[in-house]
């Protein structure tokens, strides 16, 4: 970096001129400061990107409820003819009071998908797929999405998002670079 | 995670980053000039009735160029809208289990990403360049029909929001929710984006939702665009040509631009007489796609019937853009001009005889297979022929390193790895393994966004002086080009390689084993979207700030006897604007001339400039040094905060001097070493630091004492803790060093390298 120069704000190059394009780059001015530090900027936000993505995540879905709670739908079993003779079939009073809550929301909903918020006492079958009869009608019901809990240390967060702002530094360096050798051109005026 | 909202979020951050930078761009126009000047733009509020009649002029408009603007404005929103789902895809395979996002999102966000990017943003930005630029290069006053042009660009709107409702109905949904009561929103939240998959196959598309009507609908209507649009520039090319312009010496896009319509007339009728069947199957009980019926094989047919072609609908105007752009910038002919036509002419038959190669897997008769993989073998040869065309047209060349040219060859390079991958692709047994495995996602990507994008990105920056008379930031679209090409291969060579250890493709969940290789591709796609916004805020921020252009021959196509139509066109245009050339004057003197005393020389100024220097030094270090303790403190107490810094170090750096281990008693013997010893240091030692700038020694200084600092101050901490400590600590250092430096230039105090006075 001994070698750079320090183009001021004042003599920014004209683009182009009466004779054709001016060359973008001055023969002046450090390609480590124009190019290689918003390179590393550049590649320094893309991995804090998803390390704060998924830090981040770690730290609000207990709060805000995006984990642990998996989805079923329930499909009314004359849809598949005679294709559920084979499956397992379990009466509704065996769903704990969670399963049975999140089967109602699944047959209300016009996209015949509930919540289970609590107790996933029949998992093992909800995953494989049972026909439950509720009401009168049969139902197919089973785990569409598990909702899983991510598992990463939250430190990711913090490491992410610094990794970012010195990203933006980065990026933000060529402009930066030339706004300091101007004021450091004034200073010493 | 609440995908929509996510979504929307996203890119209303985007719009509005946008609307930024034009309001700042704006006001930075209005601003007088540094030298006392006056501004030479003036601010201008826009009254409501100019916001109307701009509003009626350009939704009623049916100049060329105006709808081909449009069109790229459309294109560019679904593009970002497009590229979000995206980002999102990659966000959610960082991790091997489906957890930041659900499976079903997971199915949503491919469906939609697939169709958005093929439908909405490829051909209309491609039918822009072309509305915009084809009567120019041939001559014409307008397109055959302006008419039915606007009528082909309206459709589009209306068309990507009945695709796409199923968002827009789950906001608004979400929204209202908060005031009206859940049970009346039921048939908002219905509308649910498809997770079917962008090839729509039945059984799964046949499945009960009402959005999936919709898309279908919104994309027939696109498809009436799109031939409407093909149409119009069939007629243009043939009826509307200049005299002087006939068939052997019509430009090359123009060649491009009619061969990609003609596949259109052909390809998209059959697309909207298909969509149409599933439609009826879906609500009226016809069987075309059931198994009782036609059954689901019959939909591929018919699908990829149009959906081979309509992979060199968008690819054929990309080497269209290629072949003329590449020459400009290599200061040669294109070679081969006839056999680039002859194997753009090829292409366009050949593509309708592929279409089976995506069916390899479906059990189709093995002669019939045997057939489609000879056609689809054979229709690398024409391929083949354009690049090395495009290869022997750079060969000798006097390359200029521009933008254009970065994209143009990084674009060759992607289409070569691309191209190569999609012959093995074609052959049977080599499909029946890779098909269902990341290798084909690869293969795809890095042909329709190796060469596709990077070519509107080229023609954005080839023609951005012609559209707007000012010159974009040619730094910043080096860079910009640099960054596509590396973001593009590091993803994409990244999913072959997954596809080379056989990862199945479209899975939500993974086994954990390929999780560093999907982290790796969505860091490449996160430089992707960067280096995305990085050209949106040069395009936006150049068109109020960029240079004006002084010559209508900004890329010296004169020289190279390349001056085509177009510029030509934009010569008369200026000359009728401006008439007279810009006059300068003889000599030019500057506007301040700093006042330049010279103090005698005396016994008193001889001794007390020294003293005073050296107090001055002083002082300015230790106020440098205050500023950069303090600057470093906020870090410092930031990583106590994350638990990563002990601050009982600091205590403990007390009992170095003999004093009780206290925290305020080592804070403050901190502070004092950071405005006494660090400062001296740096004033004397500063010259055999590198930088010329006061600032760039400081960061180099502040690294090397961050070294000390790390050892000094560690206390145990492991694995990402200790990361986070040493990025901490470096941080801190360099906000010191930053500090130091700049609190010294201000209260100029001695520059620590020797050279001395202004540069």
């Amino acid at each position: 970096m001994s070698d750079d120069a320090s183009p001021s704000d004042a003599d920014e190059p004209s683009a182009t001129d009466s004779t054709g394009p001016v060359e973008p780059t001055a023969s002046s001015e450090s390609l480590v400061l124009t190019y290689a530090a918003p390179f590393l900027g550049v590649l320094l936000i893309s991995v804090g990107l998803p390390l704060s993505i998924v830090g981040g995540y770690v730290v609000v879905q207990d709060g805000l409820g995006l984990c642990g709670e998996p989805a079923i739908t329930a499909t009314p079993a004359d849809e598949y003819d005679d294709s559920l003779a084979t499956i397992e079939e379990i009466p509704a009073e065996q769903l704990s009071s969670a399963e049975r809550e999140a089967l109602e929301e699944a047959i209300d909903s016009p996209l015949q998908e509930g919540r289970v918020s609590g107790e996933l006492e029949n998992r093992a079958a909800l995953l494989e797929g049972v026909v439950v009869e509720y009401e009168g009608t049969h139902y197919y019901v089973q785990i569409t999405s598990q909702n899983s809990c991510l598992e990463v240390q939250p430190l990711l967060f913090p490491i992410g998002a610094v990794a970012i702002l010195m990203g933006i530094g980065g990026v933000l360096t060529p402009p930066i670079y030339r706004k300091l050798a101007g004021f450091e051109e004034r200073m010493r005026r | 995670m609440n995908r929509a909202l996510t979504e929307v979020s996203l890119f209303a951050v985007v719009v509005v980053g946008c609307l930024l930078t034009i309001v700042l761009a704006r006001r930075a126009r209005g601003e007088p000039s540094p030298d006392g000047g006056y501004a030479t733009g003036h601010r201008r509020e826009l009254s409501l009735a100019e916001a109307k009649a701009a509003a009626v002029r350009w939704t009623t408009t049916t100049n060329h160029r105006e709808i081909g603007l449009l069109y790229i404005a459309f294109g560019t929103v679904a593009a970002i809208w497009g590229g979000i789902d995206a980002m999102m895809i990659r966000t959610h395979l960082l991790t091997p289990e489906a957890n930041l996002w659900t499976e079903q999102t997971y199915n949503e966000l491919f469906t939609m990403h697939g169709l958005t990017m093929l439908i909405f943003f490829v051909t209309p930005v491609f039918f822009g360049i072309g509305n915009y630029f084809l009567p120019l290069l041939i001559g014409a006053d307008d397109m055959a029909f302006p008419r039915l042009n606007a009528i082909g660009f309206w459709l589009l709107p209306p068309s990507l929001l009945l695709a796409r409702l199923g968002i827009v109905a789950e906001v608004t949904g979400a929204m209202l929710a908060v005031v009206v009561p859940g049970e009346w929103l039921s048939v908002l939240l219905a509308f649910q984006e498809p997770a079917i998959g962008w090839t729509m196959y039945p059984p799964l598309s046949l499945a009960p939702n009402p959005q999936t009507n919709f898309l279908l609908l919104g994309l027939h209507l696109s498809g009436i665009a799109t031939t409407i649009g093909g149409i119009n520039f069939i007629a243009t090319v043939v009826y509307e040509r200049d005299e002087s312009i006939g068939w052997a010496n019509l430009d090359i896009f123009s060649w491009n631009m009619l061969i990609t319509s003609a596949i259109v007339i052909f390809a998209f009728p059959l697309l909207g007489t298909a969509l149409l069947m599933l439609l009826l199957d879906r609500n009226f009980g016809t069987t075309f796609f059931t198994v009782e019926g036609g059954g689901p094989i019959l939909w591929q047919h018919l699908l990829w019937f149009w959906g081979h072609p309509e992979v060199y609908i968008i690819f054929l105007p990309a080497t269209g853009l290629m072949s003329l752009i590449l020459p400009k910038f290599v200061g040669r002919k294109l070679f081969g001009f006839k056999f680039i036509v002859y194997s753009t002419i090829a292409i366009g038959v050949l593509s309708f005889g592929v279409w089976a190669h995506h069916m390899f897997v479906t059990g189709v008769d093995p002669r019939i297979r045997a057939s489609f993989m000879a056609t689809s073998i054979a229709i690398a040869v024409p391929s083949a022929i354009k690049v090395f065309n495009w290869i022997t047209t750079m060969w000798n060349g006097d390359v200029r390193l521009a933008a254009p040219l970065i994209l143009c060859v990084g674009s060759v390079g992607l289409f070569i790895v691309g191209g190569v991958t999609g012959i093995f692709l074609a052959v049977i047994p080599v499909d029946v393994i890779y098909h269902g495995t990341y290798y084909v996602v690869g293969h795809f990507h890095l042909i329709i966004m190796g060469i596709i994008p990077f070519m509107m990105f080229a023609a954005s920056y080839y023609w951005y002086p012609l559209i707007t008379g000012r010159m974009y930031d040619r730094r910043l679209a080096i860079f910009q080009s640099s960054l596509l090409v590396i973001g593009s291969g590091l993803t994409f060579m990244t999913l072959m390689a997954l596809g080379f250890l056989e990862h199945p493709r479209r899975y939500a969940t993974y086994p954990a084993e390929y999780s560093g290789l999907h982290v790796v591709a969505t860091v490449g796609s996160f430089i992707i979207g960067i280096s995305v916004l990085m050209w949106l805020y040069n395009m936006l921020w150049s068109y109020f700030q960029g240079t004006p252009v002084e010559t209508a021959d900004p890329w010296e196509l004169k020289a190279t006897q390349q001056f085509t139509p177009e510029w030509q066109w934009f010569e008369d245009r200026l000359e009728r604007k401006h008439g007279i050339p810009p006059s300068e004057p003889e000599e030019v003197r500057p506007s301040y001339v700093p006042a330049q005393e010279e103090r005698p020389p005396s016994l008193y100024g001889r001794i007390v400039p020294v003293a005073r220097r050296a107090l001055s030094d002083a002082g300015a270090g230790a106020a440098g040094g205050f500023v950069g303790t303090v600057l470093m403190t906020g870090v410092l107490l930031v990583a106590v905060a994350l638990g990563v810094f002990d601050p009982e170090s600091f205590a403990n750096l007390a009992t170095l001097v003999g004093l009780p281990a206290n925290l305020a008693l080592g804070y403050s013997l901190f502070l004092f070493a950071g405005m006494t010893v660090w400062p001296l240091l740096f004033l004397s030692l500063g010259e055999y630091l590198p930088g010329e700038l006061t600032f760039i020694t400081g960061l180099w200084y502040a690294t090397v004492i961050a070294s000390g600092f790390v050892i000094a101050f560690y206390t145990g901490q492991t694995g990402l803790e200790l990361v986070t400590y040493l990025v901490f600590a470096l941080l801190a250092h360099w906000i010191y060093g930053l500090g130091l430096a700049g609190m010294i230039t201000y209260l100029g105090g001695r520059r620590p390298t020797s050279s001395e006075g202004p540069r």
